[in-house]
């Protein structure tokens, strides 16, 4: 986390990890922020995190522990993050939380918006997470081209986050889907009769279809702000039938 | 065992005129062998461009080298399916491990890889 700090990071708008032990310390002691975290599984996370982009900005919270805090959202619906209209309940005393806006980054800040995602993508995708932010992100062609000297560096950083937003974006749908083009130049990793989770054979096979039809398969190299990465999914050759359903997740490439 | 491209395919089988994976004409250490049960057909794992391993249909290529490695076992499976491989990379759960880029996996990958590209010289 220092590293990410001494390479410009000016802070962290969300960290989505499995429970990696530690983690909220070094984010805490890099950062110096009381940051709040949600004790939840992230299964689908991302997904969550993609609603709470589009939702969070200029809510008002009325009432709870934390009136006055710019937004707060509630946690009703599992399937989505709700931004609150009502904050009845106390900060650590139950939902709704309320959360300080200046512990956050709203994508129009998104240049300076460090994301990390471990592990899980779930099935709407990166572009759920990546979309809204470069949307949004403030990035217009003049801010890259303006300026001189100094500027001219920050706008060149700029610009590959934007390039590498648009490349990781360039994966996927609108609903978090591989591209078809990106699924045509995927490569098989893992044939499926190798593969070891005995519930991932019983999920890809629930519709009678035969295992070593399956595989595992990568895609090219997406670059994106996190870092260089590759999308993994199961696919029946056979019929050509992608399965978003399980372990459909991007591992970003090995540094160095 | 070193083979080399005479066709490209896509991962559903269909022909290809380039990939960004493997190169017409061009030779690659073949790391392990399938033969999948039911007709489906023989399968090569090979060190492709990236010097990443995969799986592609064994009539994409032809021989260049016949040296079969010295720590390959003949592993007979379910239906009569045929690996040649090193017996580490048979065992269940393992290519999952490599894939998700466990230590272990990746330093017996390279453990066995060595040894492959030992009988190759």
């Amino acid at each position: 986390m220092n590293d990410l700090r001494n390479r410009g990071v000016r802070d962290i708008l969300i960290a989505c990890c499995d429970g990696l032990a530690g983690f909220e310390d070094a984010i805490t002691a890099a950062y110096r922020r009381e940051h709040r975290w949600r004790d939840r599984p992230v299964v689908n996370g991302v997904t969550k995190i993609g609603t709470a982009f589009t939702l969070w900005e200029q809510k008002q919270c009325s009432g709870g522990a934390r009136t006055g805090m710019p937004f707060c959202w509630t946690q009703t619906d599992e399937q989505q993050f709700n931004v609150g209209t009502v904050c009845t309940g106390g900060a650590r005393t139950g939902m709704p939380h309320c959360y300080p806006a200046s512990d956050f980054l709203t994508p129009d800040q998104g240049a300076n918006v460090f994301l990390t995602i471990m592990l899980t993508l779930g099935s709407a995708g990166l572009s759920a997470l990546l979309g809204p932010a470069a949307a949004a992100g403030g990035m217009a062609p003049e801010a890259v081209t303006a300026g001189g000297g100094a500027d001219n560096v920050v706008n060149g950083t700029r610009l590959a986050q934007q390039l590498a937003r648009e490349s990781a974006q360039s994966a996927f749908t609108s609903s978090g889907e591989l591209q078809p083009s990106v699924i045509a130049e995927s490569r098989l990793i893992t044939q499926g009769a190798k593969l070891g989770n005995t519930d991932l054979v019983k999920h890809l096979t629930s519709d009678g279809s035969n295992i070593a039809d399956w595989g595992k398969y990568t895609t090219p190299t997406f670059q994106s702000p996190m870092g260089d990465f590759q999308v993994h999914f199961y696919m029946n050759s056979l019929t050509g039938e992608v399965d978003y359903g399980y372990d459909y997740k991007f591992v970003l490439n090995e540094r160095g | 065992m070193k083979v080399y491209c005479v066709r490209l395919s896509g991962p559903t089988g269909e022909s290809l005129t380039d990939s960004r994976w493997l190169t017409l004409g061009k030779e690659y250490v073949v790391i392990s062998i399938n033969v999948p049960p039911g007709g489906r057909q023989p399968m090569l794992q090979i060190l492709a461009d990236d010097r990443a391993p995969s799986w592609w249909p064994a009539a994409d290529f032809l021989t260049v080298s016949t040296v079969i490695p010295s720590n390959w076992v003949a592993k007979i499976g379910e239906d009569g399916e045929v690996d040649l491989a090193p017996e580490s990379w048979l065992k269940p759960g393992f290519w999952d491990a490599y894939s998700d880029r466990d230590k272990n996996a990746i330093s017996e990958f390279d453990r066995q890889l060595g040894v492959m590209m030992a009988s190759e010289d």
